[in-house]
């Protein structure tokens, strides 16, 4: 899939992580009761199979991550390569039914790394 | 990130969690290169091994656990493409926290892949330029 959507930028991605900032302190369980589930998809890798959904909470989009009954979650981030190629195949049909709503969700593989770890350090 | 030779396979899992070595597409794990990497292991090498491909890539590349929450990665340099690269590299990622390390063999791997994986995975690699043997 060529790369279509407009890429985060980094006010968006601060505006963003202060929003998962807040989420994060609720309870993980509450949230997701909380929250409704728009998308589920699995990939395979290292050993495990890794569910992931896409669930909507306060109207904004997070990432759930499944693998051993071990959750843990994410702003939804969609990650494309520098010449637009999706590279999160496992997001592809989520992208084709909700394409009209993704410019404030992808992003380049390369800024990823960086930012997942500011998220991660709020955990 | 480092640039060293080191003396035994042993030592890519010093610290770190995945191993990412390159190598041929005739690279066979049983083989004496092979248990090179793995003999030091005691785990069933042939159940274990599992064959990754991504999207409609022809590609293929394989891992194995080594003990609990490691694994050995070998990529196989022929067809690889920094599409392909760039896929695994990604998922990987995903997976890995930001304080989990990763062990890379530079040796017969080019530079510009070497350079993807690095700035992919942004977080704290290894890099060895080879093993002696």
């Amino acid at each position: 899939m060529q790369f279509k959507f407009k890429v985060l930028d980094n006010d968006t991605f601060c505006k963003k992580v202060n929003q998962f900032k807040e989420c994060s302190t609720i309870d993980l369980k509450e949230f997701i009761l909380d929250s409704e589930t728009i998308y589920s998809s699995t990939y395979d890798f290292m050993f495990k199979v890794i569910n992931v959904s896409v669930i909507a909470n306060s109207g904004e989009l997070y990432l759930l991550h499944d693998v051993d009954d071990d959750k843990w979650l994410e702003p939804l981030l969609i990650q494309f390569d520098d010449n637009g190629n999706l590279l999160d195949v496992f997001l592809k049909d989520f992208i084709d039914a909700y394409e009209d709503i993704l410019d404030n969700y992808c992003i380049n593989c390369l800024e990823y790394s960086r930012l997942m770890d500011e998220v991660r350090q709020l955990k | 990130m480092s640039y060293k030779i080191i003396k035994d396979a042993s030592m890519l899992f010093d610290d770190s969690k995945v191993a990412i070595i390159p190598v041929d597409s005739e690279f066979n794990p049983l083989s004496k290169e092979g248990l090179h990497y793995t003999k030091i292991y005691s785990i069933a090498y042939r159940e274990c091994k599992r064959e990754y491909t991504y999207g409609r890539s022809s590609h293929k590349s394989f891992c194995y656990p080594i003990g609990k929450e490691k694994y050995i990665f070998f990529l196989v340099t022929k067809g690889l493409t920094k599409d392909y690269l760039l896929k695994i590299t990604s998922l990987l990622r995903r997976v890995l926290n930001n304080n989990d390390y990763v062990s890379i063999l530079a040796d017969n791997l080019s530079d510009i892949y070497l350079d993807s994986i690095v700035k992919v995975l942004n977080c704290n690699v290894k890099v060895y330029d080879k093993i002696l043997i």
